[in-house]
């Protein structure tokens, strides 16, 4: 469960997020949208305690993001660019996040959907950016636990790794996991994601279900909605 | 923090930069050894090699490993981990293993030799001390400086000013003041400066114990008439917990507020 209260982030002079609110509570695939630049990312990283909020707080399980961090024991967090200590095997880093975080409950399960046995002795930074990414799902799906985090999940995946991902994200839900995820593939977003929050100009410009989404735009899918979305924005900066 | 010491510190050990530190102190020292051969006589020429080596290379490697460590640090943060224990737990794994590879490549030759069945087995005590607080106070201004500075080559630059700050310039500055100001009693100026400097306050620690005194002449008596006695030491000590507290309580205070 995560709540966001009044929430603002500005870098410097940029202004990010300005008082954002909105909640989850129920078990579901929600998907995060936005243009380049729109918070995405920030909204996570403040989630995981990474990027300091300058206003407002998010709360996941009842716990202050800025307060607490035993949260993060129920929350796996997949970054958009995997950053690892340099100089180690796929095997090692592996075994890096299980001493940091304790034993993972389906590590092998993993690595045998993405294919990843082949590697498990090569260096992580001469893996190929799509092979790099499976590697990261791993670190982060390896944790059965009832809440996900993933910055744009299927970003370098093969169009048969996506699939094999999507299937994936759709069980944990059937699970009853949570899953938050930011992606800018619409039919992705069309596909799964139970509930949709639009992130504009540092606020959630709208928040409902794909069909929402569709109907408010008179579209005859995700894509075209947001397209539309964004070119009557562009039209009203413009009068 | 247990977790990121052990990983930190096992990662250090097996770094080939850190293993070169410890081979660079060990070449130095036993060729010293072996060329000179008297304890108190290699005792003076170690203790340039702490009081100026030791800084620069604890600074240098510091700031190369702090920013290999930032480059991931916000993957080890997302984890159910606490930014204090991890920051503490860099900190000290990089203190521990400039210690590790100091005592070993200097306190190896040394024993070998036979140090402790000689007359200079206190003096050699008090190199491995100061060498061994000067590792704490220059990782954590490493690690300051890393936080501190974003681009890598800033951070590097900023690290060498602030050793040549303290081991050259201050010198300077300090035999400027002394010409200046010849009519005024240069004893308090050199007492209070020295707190300025923890590279300053090893080396009058050290003279005033490796009875260099003597050596020195007029300067020489006068540390160890101030810094020979208890409240010499005390002074001394009190320098040292200055510069162990700041620079680790700024890197602290800038890890605790950055967005990674
Ligand atoms: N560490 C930082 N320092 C300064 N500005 C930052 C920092 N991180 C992000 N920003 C700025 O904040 C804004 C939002 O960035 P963010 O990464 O959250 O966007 P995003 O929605 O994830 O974009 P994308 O779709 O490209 O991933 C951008 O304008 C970015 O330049
Ligand atoms: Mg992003």
């Amino acid at each position: 469960m995560i709540e966001i209260k009044n929430l603002s982030k500005a870098y410097k002079k940029r202004k990010v997020l300005h008082h954002i609110d909105a909640t989850i509570s129920n078990p579901g695939i929600y998907a995060v949208l936005g243009p380049n630049g729109s918070g995405k990312t920030t909204l996570m990283k403040i989630c995981m305690g990474l990027v300091l909020p300058d206003e407002g707080d998010v709360y996941i399980y009842r716990e202050s993001v800025r307060a607490s961090i035993q949260y993060r024991r129920m929350v796996s967090y997949l970054p958009q660019i995997a950053r690892f200590p340099d100089n180690l095997k796929v095997k090692e880093l592996l075994q890096l996040t299980e001493h940091l975080r304790g034993k993972a409950q389906r590590k092998e399960m993993l690595m045998e959907l993405l294919d990843l046995d082949p590697y498990m002795d090569q260096l992580f930074r001469n893996l190929s950016g799509g092979t790099q990414q499976k590697v990261n799902l791993v670190t982060c799906l390896m944790y059965d636990v009832p809440l996900y985090l993933l910055d744009e999940p299927t970003a370098a995946l093969d169009p048969v790794t996506q699939i094999r991902l999507k299937e994936f994200i759709q069980h944990e839900r059937e699970r009853g996991k949570m899953v938050v995820l930011t992606t800018h593939v619409p039919h992705l977003v069309q596909a799964i994601a139970d509930e949709i929050f639009f992130l504009l100009y540092g606020d959630i410009y709208f928040h409902g279900s794909v069909e929402q989404l569709i109907g408010a735009y008179q579209a005859n899918d995700v894509e075209e909605a947001i397209a539309r979305l964004l070119m009557y924005e562009q039209e009203k900066v413009k009068i | 923090m247990r977790k990121i010491l052990q990983y930190g510190f096992i990662d250090l050990l097996r770094s080939k930069w850190m293993m070169g530190y410890g081979i660079v102190f060990f070449c130095l020292t036993s060729t010293i050894l072996y060329l000179i051969g008297d304890f108190k006589q290699v005792i003076i020429s170690m203790m340039y090699l702490v009081l100026y080596l030791i800084p620069l290379l604890s600074v240098i490697l510091g700031i190369m490993y702090g920013y290999q460590i930032r480059e991931y640090i916000a993957w080890v943060l997302s984890h159910p981990v606490s930014r204090k224990n991890v920051f503490m737990g860099y900190y000290l794994s990089l203190s521990l293993v400039l210690i590790i590879y100091f005592l070993i490549g200097m306190g190896i030759p040394f024993l070998i030799a036979g140090v402790l069945h000689s007359t200079s087995a206190d003096a050699f005590a008090f190199l491995l001390i100061a060498g061994i607080v000067l590792c704490f106070i220059f990782s954590g201004i490493a690690l300051w400086v890393v936080f501190g500075f974003d681009h890598k080559l800033l951070g590097l630059g900023m690290g060498l000013l602030i050793w040549l700050g303290m081991a050259v310039l201050y010198d300077v500055f300090f035999l400027i003041a002394v010409i200046a100001y010849q009519d005024y009693p240069l004893e308090i100026f050199a007492i209070v400066a020295s707190m300025l400097n923890p590279v300053d306050l090893s080396r009058i620690l050290l003279i005033a114990h490796l009875d260099l005194s003597a050596l020195l002449g007029y300067t020489g008596a006068v540390i160890k008439s101030f810094f020979g006695t208890n409240g010499g030491l005390i002074w001394i000590c009190a320098g040292y917990l200055i510069w162990l507290i700041i620079p680790v309580w700024r890197y602290m205070h800038i890890t605790s507020k950055k967005d990674f």
